[in-house]
């Protein structure tokens, strides 16, 4: 099976010291990123942070005030056509100029632009995700116009996809069968994926790197492996008037106190960690691995205190 | 064909660990016959809803181990021999007591504990208490 590795050094993505506000509000700033190929980033975000704004940077759709963006090694400002159809985009909103259109003129008119769009995947994503051919995109339901920009961002099987909030509006039966799509894929032909999710939980089976977008900044950006290695739940108890061990800045994203028994969650090396921790005096009840979403609000929680 | 692998999302093994684990486990229980296809790469991630080069990296890892054996353009099968491979009994065992010792401690159980009460659980019906009361010196024993 063809697989690039996803660990590969081609970057897909490099952004160095991006920079975006409208009128006085700064949205980004300073921001540098690297998406090696072939990686699937799961890009989180407080609403406002500017998820949509660094999409839409990347896709040439928005002038950065400052700062490069360097897709497959295209500048999106100079050369977005052709950035654009290396793109799959599943955008946040529908806005679409043609509300007259048929879901099946929809698919045409994207197709007519792609000269990768793939006929026989474009039926299969058509049978998959239901889609009404004949309906006008005016008269289709959130969930229904969501399903139409999936199979129209997919069926050209772009070397870069970039997911806004992708199952918005999808019920739970079609959530699950995006995800199998999705893994279908992938399987298939493998791409960069860059996806913003309000429900990391969603895509902690396909996400390899953790990007955190808070203070305009991506930042940390987390390699599952880290996560893996280091995010901790720790359930302690703690003697009376304990004084909790002083750590590095970034280690300790959340403490829970209550009583007597505290909740920590932590990004350190574990032996180091609970020698601190037991040197204090306090107890460890239990120790276990951070799921990955409740890394990402912790995270999200701590830029805003 | 189809196996039936369960990846549970509130796990918290990494999700090619668990996938490594129950491969693991149907070869033990002789649901995967040595010399048996595995589900393809595809077909798996797709069942699974996972990043196909998890699925990747499982079998990867699974092939180095030597539990299957990849070959090019034809897929993946149970290796010969797998099923008496004792290091894959050791290591289900020691994954099995793993997670019930994290459980155990969550609610504040300590070890012997635990061990106690699985003797307990394991032990034929009887009538008799006393053999409630010599853990201590079986757990010396072992």
């Amino acid at each position: 099976m063809p697989h690039p590795d996803h660990a590969s050094a081609t970057p897909a993505l490099r952004i160095r010291g991006l920079a975006h506000h409208y009128g006085m509000k700064s949205v980004l700033r300073d921001l540098d990123f690297e998406v090696a190929e072939g990686s699937f980033v799961l890009l989180v975000g407080r609403n406002g942070a500017g998820k949509t704004t660094l999409l839409r940077l990347l896709a040439g759709l928005l002038r950065p005030s400052r700062g490069t963006i360097d897709v497959f090694g295209l500048d999106p400002l100079r050369e977005g056509a052709r950035v654009r159809a290396a793109l799959g985009w599943v955008p946040e909103d529908r806005a679409w100029p043609f509300p007259a259109m048929s879901v099946q003129a929809f698919l045409r008119y994207h197709a007519a632009y792609r000269p990768t769009w793939d006929p026989s995947w474009e039926e299969s994503l058509v049978e998959a995700l239901e889609l009404p051919l004949h309906r006008t995109l005016r008269g289709l339901s959130k969930g229904e116009f969501r399903r139409a920009q999936i199979a129209a961002a997919l069926a050209p099987r772009p070397p870069l996809i970039v997911l806004d909030e992708p199952t918005d509006g999808l019920d739970p039966v079609f959530r699950e069968r995006f995800h199998e799509l999705l893994a279908d894929h992938l399987a298939q032909f493998p791409a960069t994926v860059l996806a913003s999710t309000h429900i990391p939980r969603e895509l902690e089976g396909f996400a390899d790197t953790l990007a955190v977008l808070r203070g305009g900044r991506l930042d940390p950006v987390l390699p599952r492996e880290r996560l893996q290695d280091e995010g901790r739940s720790l359930h302690l108890s703690v003697p009376k008037g304990w004084a909790p061990p002083q750590l590095d800045s970034g280690v300790l994203l959340r403490r829970a106190p209550a009583g007597r028994e505290e909740l920590w969650l932590t990004l350190a090396p574990e032996e180091e960690l609970r020698a601190r921790i037991e040197a204090s005096g306090a107890g460890i009840r239990e120790l276990r691995p951070l799921r990955l979403e409740e890394a990402a609000v912790a995270l999200l929680e701590e830029g805003t205190r | 064909m189809k196996l039936a692998l369960r990846i549970d999302p509130a796990d918290p093994r990494p999700i090619y660990v668990q996938v490594i684990d129950e491969i693991r486990r149907g070869v033990l229980r002789g649901a995967l016959r040595p010399g048996e296809l595995l589900p393809s790469v595809r077909e798996l991630a797709r069942q699974l809803r996972v990043n196909p080069n998890t699925v990747q990296q499982a079998y990867r890892e699974l092939d180095r181990e030597g539990l299957i054996e990849t070959r090019r353009g034809m897929g993946s099968f149970v290796a010969h021999g797998a099923a008496a491979d004792r290091d894959a009994r050791e290591r289900v065992l020691g994954e099995l007591a793993q997670r019930a010792l994290r459980e155990a401690a969550r609610s504040g159980l300590s070890p012997d504990e635990l061990v106690r009460a699985i003797r307990k659980a394991a032990a034929p019906p009887s009538d008799e208490p006393s053999h409630t009361t010599r853990p201590e010196a079986s757990d010396a024993a072992s």
